[in-house]
């Protein structure tokens, strides 16, 4: 709140304005103290993913092959997060079971630790992510959208 | 508000051309929702003997029931959650002369 808002509003209670007065002085001041949207937060607005897409494309030895397949799947981010949800409805000996095997891959990830907003952290975080994996057999791309 | 899905579209195109087929899951709601009212005291019987043996440390069968109906309904609900957030899933397979479409709306 500006001080000119806490200056209208202490003139109210001493009544030294009535409370149309005071509305339409704090109806002017508002465009003013209203905080500015900066261009980095209507880019992170804009940028928040929607989807996870995967394509599978015939690598360049096999441009001109005729049963070469073309794969493409486009997965709503939502997905992602129900799915996680899912993991809290593991007995706990699953979940354990899982995270040995992932720690044995050298992969140190406890499911227990993923809260919601880290997820939703993460999410955002793969706003600009972009995968290309090249072979002579296929092109695999990852991206968001 | 989360809504489950209302239609799946599959589209297969061989060497004719064909139209695509739209398939109304919004029928299948209400059916599932019969189904589930119809099978949940098998549901419960099943989640509390599994609850109650599957245990380490045994439970009683009154809290085995409670684990049970928590448990189921939070089942019901994460499932209720994966079927809503399948909207805008879009699968498609192509070679040279066939495609496969698929798209969840």
């Amino acid at each position: 709140m500006s001080e000119s808002q806490k200056k209208i509003l202490e003139m109210l209670a001493d009544k030294k304005v009535s409370v149309d007065e005071a509305h339409r002085l704090l109806s002017v001041l508002e465009p003013a103290s209203a905080p500015e949207s900066t261009p980095r937060a209507a880019t992170a607005a804009r940028a928040k993913p929607k989807y996870l897409c995967v394509k599978v494309l015939p690598g360049l030895e096999h441009l001109h092959d005729k049963h070469a397949e073309t794969v493409s799947v486009r997965l709503p981010m939502s997905l992602i997060r129900s799915g996680m949800k899912f993991t809290s409805l593991l007995p706990p000996a699953a979940r354990d079971k899982v995270s040995g095997a992932l720690r044995e891959k050298g992969i140190d990830f406890d499911m227990r630790n993923m809260k919601p907003e880290d997820l939703d952290e993460m999410i955002e975080a793969m706003s600009e992510l972009e995968v290309k994996v090249v072979s002579g057999e296929e092109v695999v791309k990852i991206f968001v959208e | 508000m989360k809504r489950p899905p209302m239609l799946m579209h599959v589209k297969i195109h061989g060497k004719k051309r064909r139209p695509g087929l739209w398939l109304p899951l919004f029928l299948l709601v209400p059916l599932a929702l019969v189904l589930l009212i119809v099978l949940s005291p098998l549901i419960l019987l099943a989640v509390i003997i599994l609850r109650v043996s599957g245990r380490r440390k045994r439970l009683s069968p009154v809290t085995g029931a409670v684990f049970g109906v928590l448990c189921s309904m939070r089942s019901i609900r994460a499932a209720f959650d994966l079927l809503c957030s399948i909207r805008g899933l879009r699968v498609d397979v192509s070679s040279h002369n066939e495609r496969v479409h698929i798209s969840v709306i």
